[in-house]
C-alpha cells in the first residue's frame, strides 16, 4: 500500500540550522495494517508522516500510495489518496464555516469543485448520522460554524471528515497530543471505530507509550531520520510500554556515547594539529 | 436632495468595489492594495472603449475584465514567485498607474457627450418627468442622478445576488475556507494557490467594474481616480460590518452595499457643512485606523478585523 524507499530531508542545507530530518529512511505499510510510528523528538516521525502527506518533497528516495508514485506530486493532488488529520486539533477544519458545510468540503476530497451547491440537502442526512456516530451531541450543532466548538470536538470531527471519503491511507500525526485526556480517549475511540468499520490503512505517529502498545497491529520505531526498529504479528501484541521506555533509554544512551566518542577523535585528530 | 439622491447613487457604484474589497479582506483575508489601480484601470479601459465608439456596456465588461487580469497578475506573483501578499499587491498597484496612461493615452477622457450606461435611463426618465428637473417629495431632483441611482442599484445587486449563489458552491465554498485555512484545503486536494489568485481576480473585477461605472455616472476618467479609494472602501465595509452585521454571508454582503451608501452620504453631509474637499482622505484614513484599533483598545475581539 505505501511504499516509502531510502527517502532523505534536510532542511536549511550548508547553513547553522541544518537539520537532516529524515536519512535512508525505508518503511512499507501493508494494506490494512494500521501502523504506529514512535521515536524521540528529533527522531523524524513527524517528518516522515510530512513527506507522506507531500508537507515538502524529499531530496532523494521514492514514496508511492497504492500503487501510484507520488513522490514529485503536490499536496493537494495527493489528496485523492491521504486523508490527514493534524496534531493542532485547529488545523483540520475551517472555523468560520458551518460544521455542514466542513464535512461537505470533506466529502468531496481530492474531487473536482465546480459550481455544483456546495451543501445538498440530500447529503445533510448522511452527515448528520455520520456526527451522529461520535457521541458528542454535535448532530444538533450542524448549522453552527466550527469555530465555536473546542479542540477535542474539532479533532473528532476532522478525523471523521479525514475519512469520509474511504481514503486509500489514513494519516494521523499525534492527533491527541494536543488534548486534554478525556478528549483524547474519545478521539482514540472514534479511531479506532472509524479504522475497523472501513478497514483503513493507516500510519499513526504517536507520543504515547500507551497508544503505542495498545493500538495499531504494527509498530515502527524512528530514530535519527531513520527506520530503527520494527515489530509485527506476536512480537507486536506483546510489546508492553514499559518495554517502550527501555528502548527509548537506549537510543538515548547510544546518542550520547557517539556524540562522545566524537568529541574524543575531534580531540585527538582535530585540534591536536 | 439632490445631493442626497447623487451621493445614493455614486454610493451605490461604489459598493461594487467595497463588495471586492469583502472579497479580498474578508473571505481570503488577503490584504489586497491592487484595487486602487485595478479601479482606475477599469474606468480607464471603459472610457478609452467609449471614446473608441464601443458600445458602453460592453465598455464596463471591459473594465471588468482588466480588474480581472490585474488581480490574477497580483495572485500570480504571490503564488507563483512567492512574493509577500502586500507587496505584490503595491508592485501591480504602481505598474497600473503607467498602463491606465497608455491605456487613455493621455491623463484623463471626459465622457461628458458620449453614450454611458447612465444616459438610456436617464432619458427614460426624463421622458417620464418631461424634464431634466424633477419635483419629488417637494424638491429639485436632477434625471441624471436618478439615472445613476437605478443602473447603480441594478447593477450592484446583480453583483451582490451573483456573489451570494457562487459562495454556497463547490468552488465557492473551497475559496472561502481557502482564506480560512488553506493547509486544510490542501489536505482536502484543494490548489490553494488557483483558488486565492482566482478570489483576487474576482475581487479586482469587480474594483474595475465600478470604475469604468464610476467614470462613467461622474463622466470622466482620470488616471488619479483610484488613489486611496482601498481605504475609502475599507471604510465602507467597516461601517456596514458594525451598522448592519455579518450574521451570514447574505447578511455581510447587504452590510458591505450599505456601508458604501452610508459613507457616502457622511461624505456629503461633511463636505455641506464646510469640510475642505483636501482634507476628505486624511479623514478617511483617520477614521479607518481608529475603527481598527478601537476595538483593541477596548478589549472587544472581531470589530475591527482588516
Amino acid at each position: 500500500m505505501l511504499d516509502v524507499t531510502g527517502i532523505s530531508k534536510t532542511f536549511n542545507p550548508g547553513q547553522e540550522t541544518e537539520v537532516r530530518a529524515l536519512v535512508d529512511a525505508t518503511l512499507t505499510v501493508p494494506t490494512g495494517s494500521w501502523t504506529i510510528v514512535i521515536g524521540g523528538n528529533g527522531s523524524g516521525k513527524s517528518s516522515l508522516l510530512n513527506a507522506v502527506a507531500g508537507s515538502f518533497m524529499v531530496d532523494s528516495g521514492s514514496i508511492a500510495i497504492d500503487g501510484t508514485d507520488v513522490t514529485r506530486l503536490p499536496q493537494w493532488r495527493r489528496a485523492t489518496l491521504v486523508g490527514r488529520v493534524f496534531q493542532d486539533p485547529f488545523a483540520g477544519t475551517s472555523p468560520a464555516l458551518t460544521v455542514a458545510e466542513n464535512l461537505a468540503l470533506a466529502a468531496r476530497r481530492g474531487l473536482f469543485r465546480g459550481l455544483g451547491p456546495l451543501l445538498r440537502s440530500r447529503d445533510r442526512v448522511g452527515f448528520r448520522d455520520r456526527v451522529a456516530s461520535l457521541g458528542l451531541g454535535l448532530e444538533n450543532r450542524m448549522d453552527q460554524v466550527i469555530g465555536s466548538l473546542s479542540g477535542g470536538q474539532r479533532q473528532s470531527l476532522t478525523l471523521l471528515m479525514a475519512t469520509l471519503r474511504t481514503p486509500a491511507l489514513l494519516l494521523l500525526d499525534e492527533h491527541t497530543a494536543a488534548l486534554d485526556p478525556k478528549s483524547a480517549e474519545l478521539v482514540i475511540a472514534a479511531t479506532r471505530r472509524l479504522i475497523d468499520a472501513n478497514r483503513l490503512t493507516a500510519l499513526m505517529v504517536t507520543h504515547s507509550m500507551q497508544q503505542a502498545a495498545d493500538l495499531g497491529d504494527r509498530l515502527v520505531v524512528m530514530h535519527r531520520g531513520g527506520v530503527e526498529r520494527v515489530y509485527e504479528g506476536a512480537a507486536k501484541s506483546r510489546l508492553r510500554p514499559d518495554q517502550l521506555t527501555e528502548l527509548f533509554a537506549e537510543l538515548r544512551m547510544q546518542d550520547r556515547i557517539d556524540t562522545a566518542t566524537a568529541g574524543m577523535l575531534a580531540e585527538a585528530y582535530i585540534e591536536a594539529r | 436632495m439632490s445631493i442626497l439622491l447623487s451621493s445614493l447613487g455614486l454610493g451605490l457604484v461604489l459598493a461594487l468595489l467595497a463588495v471586492g474589497i469583502f472579497i479580498s479582506f474578508r473571505v481570503l483575508r488577503f490584504a489586497d492594495v491592487t484595487v486602487d489601480g485595478s479601479f482606475a484601470l477599469g474606468g480607464a479601459a471603459a472610457a478609452a472603449t467609449i471614446a473608441a465608439g464601443g458600445d458602453p456596456w460592453l465598455a464596463t465588461a471591459v473594465g471588468l475584465l482588466a480588474g480581472a487580469a490585474a488581480g490574477a497578475v497580483t495572485g500570480a506573483l504571490h503564488v507563483l514567485l512567492r512574493i509577500d501578499g502586500l507587496l505584490s499587491g503595491i508592485i501591480v498597484m504602481t505598474a497600473l498607474y503607467s498602463v491606465n496612461l497608455r491605456v487613455m493615452g493621455r491623463s484623463n477622457i471626459p465622457l461628458v457627450d458620449q453614450p454611458t450606461v447612465v444616459r438610456l435611463p436617464q432619458r427614460i426618465l426624463e421622458r417620464l418627468a418631461g424634464g431634466e428637473q424633477a419635483e419629488w417629495f417637494g424638491r429639485s431632483v436632477s434625471m441624471s442622478d436618478a439615472a445613476v441611482f437605478v443602473v447603480g442599484l441594478f447593477v450592484v445587486s446583480v453583483a451582490a445576488v451573483l456573489l451570494r449563489l457562487f459562495l454556497a458552491t463547490n468552488l465557492g465554498g473551497a475559496m472561502r475556507a481557502t482564506g480560512d485555512n488553506p493547509t486544510m484545503m490542501q489536505s482536502l486536494g484543494v490548489p490553494t494557490g488557483a483558488v486565492l489568485t482566482l478570489g483576487l481576480a474576482l475581487a479586482n473585477a469587480l474594483a474595475g467594474a465600478a470604475g469604468a461605472m464610476f467614470a462613467q455616472a461622474v463622466g470622466f476618467a482620470d488616471a488619479q481616480m483610484g488613489v486611496g479609494i482601498l481605504v475609502t472602501g475599507l471604510a465602507s465595509v467597516i461601517i456596514g460590518e458594525n451598522l448592519v452585521g455579518r450574521s451570514s454571508l447574505g447578511v455581510s454582503l447587504t452590510a458591505v452595499v450599505l456601508g458604501s451608501v452610508i459613507f457616502r452620504l457622511l461624505v456629503a453631509i461633511a463636505l455641506r457643512v464646510g469640510l475642505d474637499p483636501n482634507d476628505l482622505k486624511l479623514i478617511t484614513a483617520v477614521f479607518v485606523a481608529a475603527a481598527l484599533a478601537l476595538p483593541r483598545l477596548l478589549g472587544r475581539k472581531g470589530v475591527g478585523r482588516a
